[in-house]
């Protein structure tokens, strides 16, 4: 369930840009999660019908890249090789033209 | 000449002065410690990769350390059959660096595990467990926050099928129970092996039970294993 969606690249300027990825790292299904087991725990002590939590990482990185294609390529090679683990998480991309505001994933801003 | 263990010391290892002088004092090897940064594995006979929480454990357990120069090394190494043994982190950097299958979770209990536990060996045979008859139940020592060993089922069914198991935690008499899977590991497993066997990874600490001064001396039955790696020539 890897996936990436991308915002509109609007940029118009010759050679590099900078895109701003936002990465989720997820436990796989059937991968045991004590910290999300936990987390749903205190929720519904606190009286919220929480059916299932699962806890993630959340990674914001400005990349350089002529487009975003290549731009999601490169976040897609870095999270194979480093930011998510294969055997145990799954992990999906979302990049938007533009840097990191420092308030959070970019891709739920409303 | 390959005639001495190297224990790669890396940045954040805290295990690697213990098993310096376990395998130097306690076996009687030529032990020396490997920097991380060292490029050649010439004249090693065995490596091992000590526990501790190499670069701070950032990101995951054992995830930055498998980018280490010597890594490059210790993979050919392992390919070539040389005998390769991960104690805790070492076993967490050798599941990210592939050369074991699994993972390391983060404990069931979400808390860091530190005491002493039994695991019983489930084969013998390979470089590491010349001395250790299956059944044979150790005392050892954990020290874990990610000692949780993880594999889908498809996978463990085929590392039982290889004899890759090579220990799981259990009663001191050497029966199975929840209890004394403190972590949550799939199936109890402790310890398991390549396809090879001459990698192995462990959990608990050997090197932290060579003698009875420290509560126990059970962690010589694996560690004396590099008395017979150490005897066969080159």
């Amino acid at each position: 369930m890897n996936g990436t969606s991308c915002g509109e690249a609007n940029g118009t300027a010759s050679g590099t840009r900078r895109w701003l990825a936002d990465v989720v790292v997820t436990p796989k299904p059937g991968v045991n999660d004590p910290e999300g087991e936990t987390i749903r725990g205190g929720l519904r002590s606190l009286g919220f019908g929480v059916d299932d939590v699962r806890a993630g990482r959340f990674i914001q990185l400005v990349v350089e890249a002529p487009d975003i294609g290549e731009a999601e390529r490169s976040v897609t090679s870095m999270c194979d090789q480093l930011l998510a683990n294969p055997v145990i998480q799954t992990y999906a991309i979302t990049i938007v033209e533009g840097e990191a505001s420092g308030t959070g994933p970019s891709g739920g801003a409303r | 000449m390959r005639s001495w263990v190297a224990v790669i010391s890396f940045p954040g290892s805290n295990g690697d002065q213990d098993a310096l002088s376990a395998l130097r004092d306690e076996v009687g090897v030529d032990a020396r410690l490997m920097d991380h940064r060292e490029t050649t594995l010439d004249g090693v006979a065995a490596v091992v990769l000590p526990g501790g929480f190499s670069y701070g454990d950032h990101l995951r357990c054992g995830a930055i350390a498998r980018f280490a120069p010597v890594m490059t090394e210790v993979r050919s190494f392992a390919a070539r059959g040389g005998p390769v043994l991960g104690i805790c982190n070492g076993f967490q950097i050798l599941t990210e660096a592939h050369l074991l299958p699994g993972a390391l979770l983060r404990n069931r209990t979400l808390r860091f595990h530190c005491h002493w536990t039994h695991i019983r060996f489930e084969r013998h045979g390979n470089a590491w467990l010349s001395n250790v008859r299956p059944g044979e139940v150790l005392r050892l020592p954990v020290a874990h926050g990610d000692g949780a060993y993880f594999a889908d089922p498809e996978t463990l069914d085929r590392l039982e099928a290889n004899g890759q198991v090579v220990a799981r935690y259990c009663e001191q008499d050497g029966h199975l129970s929840p209890t004394s899977n403190a972590n949550g590991s799939s199936r109890s497993i402790a310890a398991v092996s390549n396809e090879g066997g001459n990698v192995v990874g462990l959990m608990p600490h050997p090197e932290r039970a060579t003698n009875p001064l420290i509560g126990g001396e059970d962690g010589l039955r694996l560690l004396r294993s590099a008395l017979e790696i150490l005897a066969v020539p080159a």
